[in-house]
């Protein structure tokens, strides 16, 4: 499909070395479990072939150091919105918002030039003339 | 996909984006981009990474026998060719933002 390298980075063909390998896998244990850690681990360990013993090791010390760097990336994939994390970005209503006991209160101008507030936390119109503290004595019916 | 979301177009993103975008559709795995990027060796990962979820970059594992190669199947990465544009639009913005003071002098003709 494509050109590709060839993968002789120092020449010949060098196995992975012992430490090295053990080291890269030690660095996909930072990662999640499961086939994020599995695929990572195997991709790590590929890439050690084809490398001289003192690359391999120079190599797999820098994978470990950006382990946490790639942990992060992976978590924040994991918090894009798509199919499978439509759930985990729905935006959260902040429990004070929820109990209807404090809200924060902005004016916002409608399309026809009238005048509402909205709550910038939860988006609730504030309706009626109460002004107490996220007017919640309205809100529970006192 | 998530392609509203564009990673932060930090030096190493962009010289390994300029290192893809060299032969757009060539297929290169980490060692190979680091090294095309000019960035130590497996630091790439992350980037790729973050590419990779926004849509810009895809990813494969090697279609090899590992026996007969005589070593594991490597992921290749390449850019997507839905992300190509926006590749390109974002390391135009980035060369934008750096403004004129690292923009190359442009040669004039003499008359």
């Amino acid at each position: 499909m494509t050109d590709r390298g060839t993968g002789q980075i120092d020449g010949s063909l060098t196995a992975a070395a012992p430490w090295p390998s053990r080291v890269v896998v030690l660095a996909s244990r930072a990662l999640p479990g499961g086939r994020v850690r599995d695929r990572y681990r195997r991709e790590f360990l590929a890439e050690l072939y084809g490398m001289s013993r003192t690359r391999q090791t120079s190599h797999s010390l820098t994978v470990l150091s950006r382990v946490w760097s790639l942990r992060m990336a992976v978590i924040d994939t994991a918090r894009l919105p798509g199919e499978d994390t439509e759930m985990s970005t729905k935006p959260r209503i902040p429990l004070l918002c929820r109990l209807n006991l404090h809200h924060t209160w902005r004016t916002h101008s409608a399309e026809d030039g009238g005048r509402f507030r909205r709550c910038t936390r939860c988006g609730k119109d504030k309706t009626g003339s109460g002004n107490g503290p996220g007017d919640w004595a309205s809100g529970v019916g006192l | 996909m998530a392609t509203a979301h564009r990673p932060r177009m930090t030096i190493p993103t962009q010289l390994v984006l300029r290192a893809l975008l060299t032969e757009p559709t060539r297929e290169l795995y980490g060692v190979e981009i680091g090294a095309a990027a000019g960035l130590p060796s497996g630091t790439v990962h992350p980037i790729l990474a973050r590419l990779e979820a926004v849509g810009w970059l895809e990813s494969r594992w090697e279609d090899i026998d590992p026996r007969a190669a005589g070593r594991p199947a490597r992921r290749y990465y390449r850019l997507a060719p839905t992300g190509l544009a926006a590749v390109r639009d974002a390391l135009a913005r980035a060369y934008r933002a750096r403004g004129a003071a690292t923009a190359p002098i442009p040669i004039r003709d003499h008359p």
